[in-house]
This record gives structure tokens, sequence and C-alpha cells, in this order.
């Protein structure tokens, strides 16, 4: 009963609170409830569920989505790698170190956070499609690995200027090495930031769907967000198994979720992250 | 480097070099409506014809392996072609449309197939036409609609295409309307007794038509827009045509030349009718149709709250033979006549919407990888009458127009349809250019839902038209002196 | 070696160009852990972007056309009906969107650190991150059925009240596209921009906020004089995200609307997409991007301005 010791006091917020979280989850509901529907089902209520329920969709549906998830699993895990590796390297050296041509440098990184993603869309096609990148899944990971980089160059670059000095100064003193210093002080002490980053690009990268709509086009490389929407209407509509391949495909990243969340909340509730 | 590790080496590359070169070839064949699917709740028994045709095709050739392309057909087809073609990964085999295939083969995407359909088809058996000439195999009244202005024939078109109204009868009996054909290819026998119908449904309450007229799924409108069109420059549309050719869809070549040479504007007396009529037309289109997708279109229909649906009819047959909870028939659009408007006096017909649009082309891919004969025995066995009156006897999707073969009974209501002349403006991208058709579906949805006046709407028709032939005769450099 | 440079900000003066050459060498092996990050940045950014400048003075079809056009695309775009649509939607989305992607935040978030519970607390941010697992596109069809005219939820809804006259084809009547499409994902609790500002609250000391009450300050008088100016940088960061993602990101246009009725809920990034990939106008697409990014560029710009003003 300890979840109910401060209601007393907690009552007001509580109640803002149940409001927000209600209508952020009724359509979560919904897509349960439709992924267990035939069509004519679907077409008599939505709203509500139906008996009975169809938990063959989840077998179709799976069939459907599988190949799509593993693709988004590998292309969001290497730019995820990528992306953490480069960012808290190119981070660490901007935060810890004076060099020439530093502010230009950063700024090479930072000024392209005002460049729009879309003025490249086109260039950057012809790009791909020069290397021979089209239709290859090293087309998807590293325009995403190189779009990820800049804003985790920001985030962590933040993160390492925030921490102490005195910290580093101490293990100089103890004659350690720049690189040891990195992987054996910064990086463990950035971990909350690095799941920052490595969940912020995994949202981007699985939630993309104009990159790969434009690069990808043969099935078997689809990552999911593109083979959900493509194949959602071959010559008809199935909408239960279309909701039950989503569902399956937030499993992934509800799994993720549960092992990486604490990481991520206290890397961005740090408070070091602001403008 | 040791001797022996260098050996080693060599001999390892050279066992992938050869397990490389014995690897099979591929076909990539996208079959489009024909596509097998997985059994669903909803739909337990897909066809599975196409699949055993092509197992048996590979038993029969160790060395070839067809992989099934299937088409994103909902957001962004458009983005999917310029994708493949541009990352030169089209499939092999492709489903195409005649007057597309015009407009795209300017960019070499496809293989001509003159030298190969004069060839025998090993595939059709003796006696059946086509065995000594592949050609034979279908009616020359195909090949001369399909034929490229530069000669050259790129596709093999097997199927009919034709689109219908289909129809509720219970819904139409309740509410005392006739369900009898007027003219054996549609209930009413002009457009205005088909508008009066629709009035009367629609002030007893009811949506009368479902169709989308999404800009991404635009085909219901575009089909409208090219009867009508038609309908309305009947008088003047020989003029437009080459010299010496017979009634036919309008290539895009003969559709920018009437800009050019001022047959045809918007500023035409003839275009400002063809505004009305669409505009005294659009009031019956369901709630939303601008954003509606055909699925939530065809919902509306099944489900019995709106009593016709605009859909292509080969298709979707099978679908609302499987959910149709009522009586249903499949009508066609009626003649718009003189009592519509003056321009179309001399009109006794309606006009045909599809066609011979459903062919097979093979892609300049065939002939990049050297694959063009293995790709072109494989459409010869697949479109040979054996084999094809399999694939559309299991899924009775298009009717076939190969000589020999018999129509699927359910789709036997259509072929009336297939008799009628066909429009000669066809969807608005392949008339002019696919910004064309882009910007034209948007001003017309600007005016149906108010936010420009029709002077607005010609004005800005005009410059586009205009505009929109100049360059894709520009590009062509055609000289339009015909 | 390192550590030499580290000294370098004691200096504080500033190198002369001979001994510039001398630092570079001894940092090179700060250059050298830069170069990977910096070589896919010029490759696959920079370069992008300078071609797209490049190439917005041509007529191209990605392909062999390529002619050099001068002005031409600027010129068409100015009188582009799609274009000038499409940059007044996005003001309206984007003025609308920024304000309620930061206010319900910082609204929720401020409901939270006034809970005495802790575990309340914890289960409240874990419940407000968690819809981050759903696709944006599953989102983007649910609203699709929220706003569909014949059994959408909303028109139902109401019905139910006694105000079916109300209801209406939402995504296909002119007048409201463009706010169905502001009001998907309602009440807007982006994940990112959530904890940023639950972060900036959480660090604001105890002490504070009880003097502050020992003052007699209520609630609201709290968020005013102290909850708002400690967090400042975590809101305009905040609305700087939504304002960076929303410029880019057309899929909920394109999967919703596609842009319609007419240039309704067109925006300057779908029709860039347009251009380029339905109607192989690479140039023209080009262009596009490039009145874009000058426009971002000056609202920065006097963004900072403004700030610096203001300090």
């Amino acid at each position: 009963m300890r979840l109910f010791k401060n209601l007393k006091h907690d009552w007001p917020f509580q109640i803002g609170l149940l409001f927000f979280g209600i209508i952020t989850f009724y359509p979560l509901i919904l897509v349960l409830i439709t992924s267990v529907k035939t069509n004519t089902q679907f077409y008599q209520q939505f709203w509500l569920p139906t008996l009975p329920f169809h938990l063959s969709n989840y077998v179709v549906a799976f069939e459907r989505v599988y190949r799509f998830i593993l693709n988004s699993l590998f292309y969001s895990g290497t730019v995820i790698v990528g992306v953490a590796v480069l960012s808290s390297i190119c981070g660490f050296v901007f935060a810890r170190y004076q060099f020439p041509a530093k502010r230009f440098l950063f700024l090479l990184f930072i000024s392209l956070i005002m460049v729009p993603g879309v003025l490249t869309l086109a260039p950057k096609f012809i790009l791909i499609r020069d290397l021979k990148m089209l239709n290859q899944p090293l087309g998807l990971i590293i325009p995403w690995l190189s779009a990820g980089l800049v804003l985790s160059t920001w985030l962590m670059r933040s993160y390492f200027e925030s921490l102490s000095q005195d910290l580093f100064d101490a293990a100089y003193i103890d004659g350690a090495s720049d690189p040891q210093i990195f992987l054996w002080l910064a990086i463990p002490l950035a971990r909350p930031m690095l799941a920052t980053v490595a969940i912020t690009s995994l949202i981007a990268t699985w939630n993309d769907l104009i990159w790969p709509l434009v690069t990808i086009s043969d099935r078997k490389w689809m990552p999911l967000a593109q083979g959900l929407v493509q194949f959602s209407s071959s010559f008809e509509t199935d909408w239960g198994p279309l909701f039950a391949g989503y569902v399956i495909a937030s499993v992934p990243l509800l799994i993720i979720f549960v092992f990486a969340m604490k990481q991520f909340i206290s890397g961005l509730t740090s408070g070091a992250v602001k403008a | 480097m040791k001797p022996i590790r260098l050996f080693a080496l060599l001999g390892i590359s050279l066992f992938y070099f050869l397990a490389y070169s014995q690897e099979k070839t591929t076909i990539y064949f996208a079959p489009g409506v024909y596509l097998p699917t997985t059994p669903t709740e909803t739909n337990p028994n897909p066809p599975t014809a196409l699949t055993s045709l092509i197992e048996e095709y590979e038993a029969a050739h160790p060395d070839i392996n067809i992989e099934l392309v299937e088409i994103p057909e909902s957001v962004s087809s458009d983005t999917w072609r310029v994708t493949v073609f541009q990352g030169e990964n089209e499939p092999h085999i492709l489903p195409n449309n005649y007057i597309r295939v015009w407009q795209e083969s300017i960019n070499d995407w496809y293989m001509p197939l003159n030298t190969y359909i004069t060839q025998p088809n090993p595939y059709i058996p003796e006696g059946t036409p086509g065995h000594e000439k592949w050609q034979d195999s279908i009616p020359e009244v195909v090949w001369n609609t399909t034929v490229d202005s530069n000669g050259n024939q790129y596709l093999v078109t097997v199927d009919a295409v034709a689109v219908g109204l289909f129809f509720n009868k219970d819904f139409l009996e309740k509410e005392g309307l006739s369900t009898d054909f007027s003219i054996p290819t549609s209930l009413w026998s002009d457009w205005a007794s088909m508008i009066k119908d629709m009035e009367s449904l629609s002030s007893a309450g009811y949506e009368p038509l479902a169709l989308s007229m999404s800009t991404a799924t635009p085909f219901n409108y575009n089909w409208i827009d090219g009867v009508t069109l038609t309908s309305v420059y009947r008088d003047s549309i020989e003029q437009m045509f080459k010299p010496d050719s017979a009634w036919h869809a309008m290539s895009q070549e003969e559709g920018a030349c009437a800009i050019q040479n001022q047959l045809m504007s918007a500023k035409d007396p003839q275009f400002s009718d063809f505004i009305d009529i669409l505009s005294a037309f659009e009031p019956y289109w369901i709630e939303g149709y601008p954003s509606a997708t055909p699925d939530e279109a065809y919902r509306l229909f099944i489900s019995g709250e709106v009593p016709f649906l605009l859909a292509n009819a080969a298709v979707d047959m099978a679908r609302v033979l499987r959910d149709a909870e009522f009586n249903f028939g499949v009508s066609y659009f009626p003649p718009i006549t003189g009592s519509t408007s003056q321009y179309a006096s001399n009109v006794d017909t309606s006009y045909l919407v599809g066609g011979f649009t459903a062919g097979y082309t093979v892609s300049e891919r065939a002939e990049r990888e050297g694959v063009s004969d293995q790709v072109v025995d494989f459409l010869m066995y697949l479109t040979a009458q054996p084999q094809w009156s399999k694939v559309v006897t299991d899924a009775p999707r298009a009717v076939p127009t190969l000589l020999g073969l018999d129509v699927p009974p359910a789709l036997e209501p259509l072929t009336a349809f297939l008799d009628l002349p066909i429009r000669a403006f066809k969807d608005p991208d392949p008339r002019l250019t696919k910004r064309y058709g882009e910007e034209h579906r948007r001003l017309m949805q600007e005016f149906f839902t108010g936010q420009i006046t029709k002077e607005q709407l010609l004005d800005n028709e005009d410059r586009l038209m205009q505009r929109e032939a100049a360059k894709v005769i520009a590009e062509n450099s055609w000289t339009c002196d015909f | 070696m390192l550590k030499q440079s580290g000294h370098a900000k004691e200096l504080g003066s500033r190198p002369r160009k001979a001994n510039f050459i001398v630092q570079v060498l001894q940092n090179r092996y700060i250059y050298l852990a830069l170069a990977p990050g910096l070589a896919l940045l010029l490759l696959f950014e920079w370069y992008p972007a300078i071609s797209a400048f490049y190439n917005s003075f041509f007529l191209w079809n990605g392909g062999k056309l390529h002619s050099f056009v001068g002005w031409e695309n600027y010129r068409y775009l100015m009188q582009d009906r799609a274009f000038i649509a499409s940059l007044r939607n996005l003001t309206i989305f984007l003025v609308f969107r920024i304000i309620f992607q930061t206010l319900f935040p910082f609204l929720a978030a401020e409901l939270i650190v006034n809970l005495k519970s802790e575990r309340w607390t914890n289960w409240w941010k874990v419940i407000f991150v968690f819809p981050m697992v759903v696709p944006n596109i599953l989102m983007y069809l649910i609203w699709r059925f929220i706003y569909n005219p014949q059994v959408g939820v909303l028109n139902k809804t109401l019905e139910l009240f006694g105000l079916g006259d109300l209801g209406r084809a939402w995504l296909s009547d002119p007048v409201t596209a463009l706010w169905a499409l502001s009001f998907v994902r309602f009440p807007w609790l982006p994940t990112l921009q959530f904890l940023i500002i639950l972060g900036g609250l959480q660090a604001i000391s105890k002490e504070v906020i009880e003097s502050a009450k020992l003052d007699g300050a209520n609630w609201f008088a709290r968020i005013r004089f102290i909850d708002l100016p400690m967090v400042r940088g975590q809101l305009i960061l905040s609305m700087l995200l939504t304002a960076i993602f929303l410029t880019q990101r057309f899929d909920l246009f394109l999967v919703l609307t596609d842009g319609g009725p007419g240039y309704s809920t067109m925006v300057p990034a779908l029709h860039l997409y347009q251009s380029a990939f339905n109607f192989l106008e690479f140039g023209y697409a080009s262009a596009i991007g490039v009145i874009m990014f000058i426009i971002m560029l000056a609202l920065t710009v006097l963004n900072l301005r403004l700030r610096k003003g203001d300090l």
C-alpha cells in the first residue's frame, strides 16, 4: 500500500497525470484490440473488442514482418554502435582539449544541425546511387550514421564538459594516458548519456520512413517502417494481421526499453542538456 | 607470404569464382495483380496456380531461379519506380500499361521485343495460335494499340482491364430505383439519368458513390476525368490524332501537340463544360473522398452504407463476390450526351477505361545482364495459353486477351464494356507529364472543396497545360507538324 | 603529448603562424581521433548540401539531362502555388506544435515533480516514455481512423454529445485538414523533449523551493518565478529540437493527406520529395531545399540575436 501513501497530498497532480496517461495509452490498446479481428469484424466495430479473437493473425503477421524486424535490428544496431563510438570520441575531444582550428572543426559538426535533412535528400540519393549503394544495407547505414552523429556529438560534448575537471586532473597525476582516461574514466561516467545517444539513434532509425522509401526497393532489405507501409495494401488491406504486425514490430523496442530505460531517463534528466 | 598460403588463397578464390559462376540465373518477376499471397482469416484461400507454374518451370530449368517481386501499391508507387530504375534494380518482367511505357521508353527502360515476337513460342502446343509465331497468340488489334511511335513493341499484353460501377441491388430496389440495364453496358441510358438517380439517393440522405480521389491513389478520379474530357471533345479529337489513324488513346506527343497547336486549351468552352460536368457529379461522392483510400471506399460499399462503388471491376470482382452479403451488379458509366453538354451531342456511346493495358514488359536490365533469352523464354512459357489459362482461371482478375482462352465466368459481365471505344484522353499523368497529372488533380480538389473559383481554376489549368506541353515537346524535340 | 595542448588553454594567447603548424603537428593524434567522424560528415552531409546549392541552378532529371538554367528554378519557385501554400502551412503547423510540444511536456513534468511519492514519480516517467516503442507509422494509421468521416471516433463522439452537425471529413476539408494534422498524437508528449524538461525541473534544488514556500508563494507563482527561469535553457532546447524534427519529417503529411486536399496540407519537405522522386526534377527539388535552408538560417540568426539582446 505504499503506492497510496502520499495520495492525500498528491491527488490533484495524480488526476492531471491520469488524464495525460489515458489519452496517451488508449490508441495502444486499440491496436491490441484490432490485431485479433478479421476484416469483417473490423468493418463492423472499430473501437471495441469483438469475439472470437483471431490469434492466427499473429502467425500470418509474423511471417510477413520477421524479415523486416531482423533487417531493422541489424541496421539500427550497427548505427547505434557507430554513433556511440564516433560521437563519444569526438565529443570527448571537443570537450576536453584545446587545439588549433577547434572552433572551426566544431562548427563543421554543429552547424549541420541547421541544415535541414530534406535539403540533402535529393543530392544524397544521387550520391548513394553513384556509390552503387542503392538498395544495399550500406546505403541506409552510412547516411543514418552520419546524420545521427551531429546531434549525438553535441550531446556527448555537453556531458563531458559538465564533468568535474578534478577527476581528470587526478587521473593525470596518477600517470594515466589520454586513451586510458577516455576508456576507463570518461566512458564509464558517460554511460547514461551513451544510453541516451543509443536510444535516440534507435528511435530515429527505427521510425525513418522516407530515406528507405527512396533507397531500398528490394523487399529483402527493407527495414520495418518501410515494409509495414509499403505492404499494408497489396491487393487489399487485411487489418488484423497488419496491426498484429505492428504489435510484433514493437516487441524488440519494448525489450530494449525495459533494459535501457533507467540509464536513458537518467541521461536526459541529468540536467546537463540545455541550450 | 609463404607459397603454401598463397596457393591456399588462390585455391579458395578459384573455388569461390567457380561457385559464383555456376550460380543460377535469377529472374525477378513482378506479377502485378496475380501475386500469390499467404492465407489469412479474411482471405483463407488465395490463388496458388502461379506458384505451382513457377515451380514447374524451375524444375524444368535447373539453372533458372524465379524471384517474385511485390510492387508497393500504397504510398509512393511512383517513388518505387524511380528508385528501382535509378538503382538498376528493376524487375526483369514488370506489369505495365502501354501509355505509361510510351512515356517512359525515352529513358531506355524497356527492351524492344520486336525480334522475339516473330519467333515460335515452344510452349504453345501445335494447332494453337502462336505456335509458329509468338505474336499470333494475341489479336492484331492489341499489337496495333500497344506499338510505340518508334515502331517498337515493348509489351506482351495478355489481359484486358475493365473498370465499373458496382451497385448494391437490394439497396437500389429498396429505394425504388431500377436495377435493369437500360443499355447493354449501363443502368442508365445517359449521364443525366445517372445524375438524377444519384440526386434521389442523396436527397434520401445517402452518400451515393464510393470512390477515392486521394492524390496518392487517384485512379478512380482519373477514370472519370478521362471519360468526361473525351466526351466533350468528341468532335475535335480526330484533328488531334496523327494523320491516317483510327480512333485510339492519344499519345503524349499528340496530347502535347494539340495544346501547342491550339487545338485544345483550358479556355475552350468544351473545357469549361468538362469542369461543369465534374462539379455537378462531385456532390454525390462520399464524404472525405479527397483523403479516402480505395480500401476505405470499398469498406463503405461492402458494409451496405453506400450503394455504388467505382473500382477496377476485374480485380475487385473476386473480393466483392467473397464479401458482399447482398445482391450486386456491375454497370458502366452511361454516355455523356447532348442533354449534358452541347459539345457531346454527337456522342452516342460511353468510352472505355482500361482496355489492353495489362501487359508485361521486359526491362533493359535483361540486356544489361545478358539474360534476355532466358527472361523471354520464361515470359513465353508463362503467357502460353496452357499456362496462362491456369493463372486466370485460378485468379480471375483481368479478362484474358490471348486467343483461344475463355473468359472466366465471374468476369463475363465485363466483356460488354470491352467492346466500347477507348477513351482518347487517358489519365491526366500520361496525357502530358506526371507533374501535370498531380497539379491538375490538386487544382480540381481545390475547386471541388471551394478553395478556388472556376475562373481561377481555368487560369491555372491553362498556364499548367501550356507549360507542361512546352516542356515535354522540348525534351523530346517533337515538331508537331502533323 | 596531448597534455601539452591542455596547457595551450592556460597560455591563452593566440599562436603565431609558424607556431600553428607546430601545434597542428603536436596535436596530430587529436585530428586522427576526429578524422573518421569528420570524414563521414564531409562526404555524406557537407558534400550533398553543397551539391544541392550547385544543382539548384540546373534542369536535372537525375541522369543525363543536366543543363544550366540560371535562376529559372528560383523564379518558378516564386510563382509555384504549392510552394507558397507549403510555407504558410508549415508556419502555422510549426508555431502550433512548438508551443504545445513544449507546454504539455512541461505541464506533465510539473505534475510529476510535485508528487511526494517517489514510486509514482518513477512510474509516471516510465509510462510517458513507453509510447516511444510504438512505431510512428502506427500512430498515423490510428489517427486516420480517429478522423474518418463515417466511422471515426471524433465524429462519433460529437454525435454522442448531440453535436453531430459539427462532424465532418476532417482530413478532406481544407478548413480543418491542417488542424487535424496538428492535433495528431495529442497530447504531444515527445519522449526526448519531455525528459529534457523533466531533468531541468528535477535539478532545481529543494532549498529554493522550500524557501519560496515559506515566503507564501503558491504553485503558480513558483512556476512563474522559479521553475520557468530555471528551466529556460531546457525549454529553448526542446523548442529547437521540435522545430528541427518537424521541419524535416514529413511522413505524417505523406501518410495522412499527401498534402491535400489541393495544397491545404502541403509542406516544403513533401513538395521537395515529390518534385525529386515523383517528377524526377532534381534541380527544382534542390532549389526548394536551398530556400528552406536560408529561411532556417535566418530564423536561427534572429533567434541568437534576440537572445543576446535579452541577456
